[in-house]
């Protein structure tokens, strides 16, 4: 594995999560164009984790919002 | 409308403003939707008899999530006698999923379309409280590595370790269930 390539795939996680510096970015961002294993490999993930987040979020039931309305009312 | 008045309105805006991701967190820990309503609930009363000490301007969601950290913590505490939820724990396998290609034998886009929402709900019950907590803030609700760190009052190498496991844990959990699937609807 070359050594961008052994980037890429410790810094996924944080590539998804948008916690690498600019420069970081921009080192995953070059190396992916030129190199189909990676562009897909990080292509997967960041899907993966964009059907997960999106299946995670819910919304609270109009009961509870009710509640609390009537909560914050009384107070 | 006085200082005070305005105050209290603001915090109140910010209360329901943030009421779906109460309920979200409050969800991933306690496991089930009665519990979270009231996790939710007294949360909310807890707020409210603090409203004075919150600050204008800072992040309320993550103060409210504090308090419903410490409302759960204590509860759990009362419940089992001092013991908290572990640290690591061995439920996660280790390690990052390689480019062997061997994680995803089946097409990728049709395993994503099947993925259903009781398949995301298993995989993070499978998950301790640990890494289901760096789940939900990092990912769901967005919150940085350094502010999930201090809402977990844990270090930021700490949440990142986590975060990385256990999206590797949930991704392999879901890929085994996947083909599993495929292997009953096949034979």
């Amino acid at each position: 594995m070359s050594p961008e390539c052994a980037f890429v795939l410790d810094h996924y996680n944080d590539y998804i999560s948008g916690e690498l510096v600019a420069g970081e970015v921009a080192r995953v961002e070059d190396h992916i164009k030129s190199c189909p294993n990676c562009e897909k490999f990080l292509g997967k993930a960041s899907r993966l984790h964009g059907r997960t987040v999106g299946l995670l979020r819910t919304s609270a039931p109009q009961t509870l919002r009710n509640s609390i309305s009537s909560l914050l009312d009384k107070a | 409308m006085d200082k005070k008045t305005k105050k209290r309105l603001t915090f109140e805006t910010e209360v329901m403003a943030n009421l779906d991701s109460m309920y979200r967190y409050a969800l991933h820990l306690v496991r089930n939707t009665e519990d979270a309503g009231d996790l939710v609930q007294e949360t909310c009363a807890r707020s409210l008899k603090a409203a004075d000490q919150f600050k204008q301007g800072t992040n309320a969601r993550a103060w409210l999530f504090t308090i419903m950290r410490n409302i759960f913590f204590n509860q759990h505490r009362a419940k089992s006698r001092g013991e908290v939820p572990s640290d690591w724990t061995d439920e996660v396998e280790s390690g990052d999923q390689r480019f062997t290609g061997s994680v995803w034998p089946q097409p990728f886009e049709l395993f994503l379309r099947d993925m259903m929402r009781d398949d995301i709900d298993k995989a993070m019950a499978e998950l301790s409280i640990d890494f289901r907590s760096v789940v939900m803030l990092c990912d769901v609700e967005g919150f940085s590595y350094a502010e999930t760190a201090e809402l977990l009052d844990i270090p930021v190498g700490t949440v990142r370790s986590r975060l990385h496991r256990a999206r590797a844990s949930m991704q392999s959990m879901l890929t085994q269930w996947f083909n599993k699937g495929l292997e009953a609807n096949e034979s």
